[in-house]
């Protein structure tokens, strides 16, 4: 066979294997691109915070006391909480929020102090459609971060979600429709269909290598297409 | 113009690129991850200590802060075993050490023991660097912070980063994580160095790669006849 007609069966017929795969690429590595990370991130669904904190003598002394009754602590934090300064305690398997003016231990957030902090956090004004307390069977959308955490759902177009911790009232996470496909693309797009992860998976190896054949001889075909050869020997004459 | 003409001139016009993509997926993929990480080599570091029955407090209000600094948030833990005052601020993380309000520097041998703490890899020490204003290696995620680079001689080349300000190991690195940052460069056709894959040429020479992959799979499906798979022709009876 003259190597001309090999170069395009072979591109061919590798156009055949891995040509689907070629296309979910070029699709999701078009949408990832498009879209801009920051937007895919959420930063436009959640309003800047005033989160400044004053030094005074009388946090000093919450804080004192709160480190003289919290040995087991591995961090203490004075930080601006659900609106005010708060005191945050973290010891090896418990977290607790103190009042840093009162000294008061901080309850953990009822729903409709979610709600009322989902609110205060999201810049849009559609109305809250759902809030649950997930407890368990963390969504995989959360990645690896630690429930419990409140679930507020917005009614809006894009399909808002804020995720809420319980002790401290903080936003965990957001999500959002965008955010939703790019990671299901991104799982087309390394082939890991399990934990959308590990770009080692055999699957990605094997037809990425196809792909660069397919992409090799396609190159190899265009050579004798546009008569490369011909075209040196005219051109040198 | 036919879907022929049109795939032909696509892979003229941007064949290069489309072969760079596939290399350097392929290269990527190829690589193992957790040594592109610095996994490998990395050995957990035990849990923060308690902060444990205090003494007296240095007076938060006392630290000697640059003028017009705004806080975000006073952290109190343990940075090896001095107990410290890590503040998040306008001008960045300050520490101080909470006793004496000091403030806190990672010296040279801190940062080197630190380092062949998180070290489990089979090389030996070969020298410490400082970066005042940060290596170039860890720009994208930990802008111009101070750090020390501790590297070993391993196979691979390790190198430790250690923060300057906290002490904490920031990254470990090596020459397969390098060859990764390049190639993603490509991949993301992010020649201006933004760390991002949002920029116009890589967004118009996509749209154009989707239109390759469209017209090759329609060139697939009308190219193919039942003679490529060993079957006779469909004969009228």
């Amino acid at each position: 066979m003259k190597a001309s007609r090999l170069s395009q069966k072979l591109h061919k017929w590798l156009g055949l294997i891995v040509g689907v795969q070629l296309l979910i690429w070029t699709v999701s590595g078009f949408y990832m691109v498009l879209m801009d990370i920051d937007m895919i991130h959420g930063d436009h669904l959640v309003a800047e915070q005033d989160n400044g904190i004053d030094l005074s003598p009388e946090i000093q002394k919450v804080l004192n006391s709160v480190v003289s009754t919290s040995p087991k602590a591995t961090s203490i934090t004075l930080t601006r909480l659900m609106g005010r300064p708060s005191i945050l305690v973290k010891q090896p398997y418990q977290t607790e929020v103190f009042d840093a003016h009162t000294g008061e231990l901080i309850p953990a957030v009822d729903e409709a102090q979610a709600n009322q902090l989902a609110t205060s956090y999201y810049t849009g004004s559609s109305a809250i459609a759902s809030t649950t307390l997930l407890t368990k069977n963390p969504p995989s959308e959360i990645g690896g971060r630690a429930l419990p955490l409140w679930r507020v759902n917005f009614d809006d177009a894009w399909g808002t979600t804020f995720y809420i911790s319980p002790i401290t009232g903080e936003l965990s996470t957001r999500r959002h429709t965008l955010w939703r496909v790019f990671d299901f693309v991104w799982m087309l797009h390394i082939m890991d269909y399990d934990e959308r992860e590990n770009v080692n998976n055999k699957i990605l190896r094997t037809v990425s290598i196809l792909a660069l054949l397919l992409v090799l001889t396609g190159i190899w075909y265009l050579y004798f297409r546009l008569d490369v050869r011909g075209w040196l020997r005219r051109s040198s004459s | 113009m036919t879907i022929r003409t049109l795939h032909k001139w696509l892979s003229i016009i941007i064949g290069i690129q489309v072969l760079i993509w596939v290399l350097s997926g392929s290269i990527i993929s190829l690589l193992d991850q957790d040594t592109v990480q610095g996994r490998s080599t990395y050995n957990a570091m035990p849990p923060v200590s308690a902060i444990g029955a205090s003494p007296v407090l240095f007076d938060i209000t006392e630290l000697a802060l640059p003028a017009n600094t705004e806080l975000q948030s006073v952290r109190l833990a343990r940075v090896g075993n001095k107990l410290n005052y890590l503040l998040d601020s306008s001008v960045g993380t300050l520490v101080f050490n909470a006793y004496t309000g000091e403030a806190f520097g990672v010296s040279e041998a801190q940062a080197q023991q630190t380092a062949l703490k998180s070290y489990k890899g089979t090389g030996n020490w070969v020298s410490n660097e400082y970066f005042a204003k940060g290596s170039e290696e860890l720009v994208a995620k930990h802008g111009h912070t101070p750090q020390w680079r501790i590297e070993f001689d391993d196979s691979i080349n390790t190198r430790v980063f250690v923060s300057g300000i906290d002490g904490r190991v920031l990254a470990h690195r090596n020459c397969y994580s390098q060859i990764v940052d390049f190639l993603l460069m490509l991949h993301f056709m992010d020649y201006a160095d933004e760390h991002s894959f949002n920029n116009l040429q890589v967004r118009v020479v996509a749209f154009a790669a989707l239109w390759l992959a469209i017209s090759g799979l329609l060139l697939v499906q009308s190219s193919f006849s039942r003679r490529d798979f060993g079957l006779k022709t469909r004969t009228k009876h």
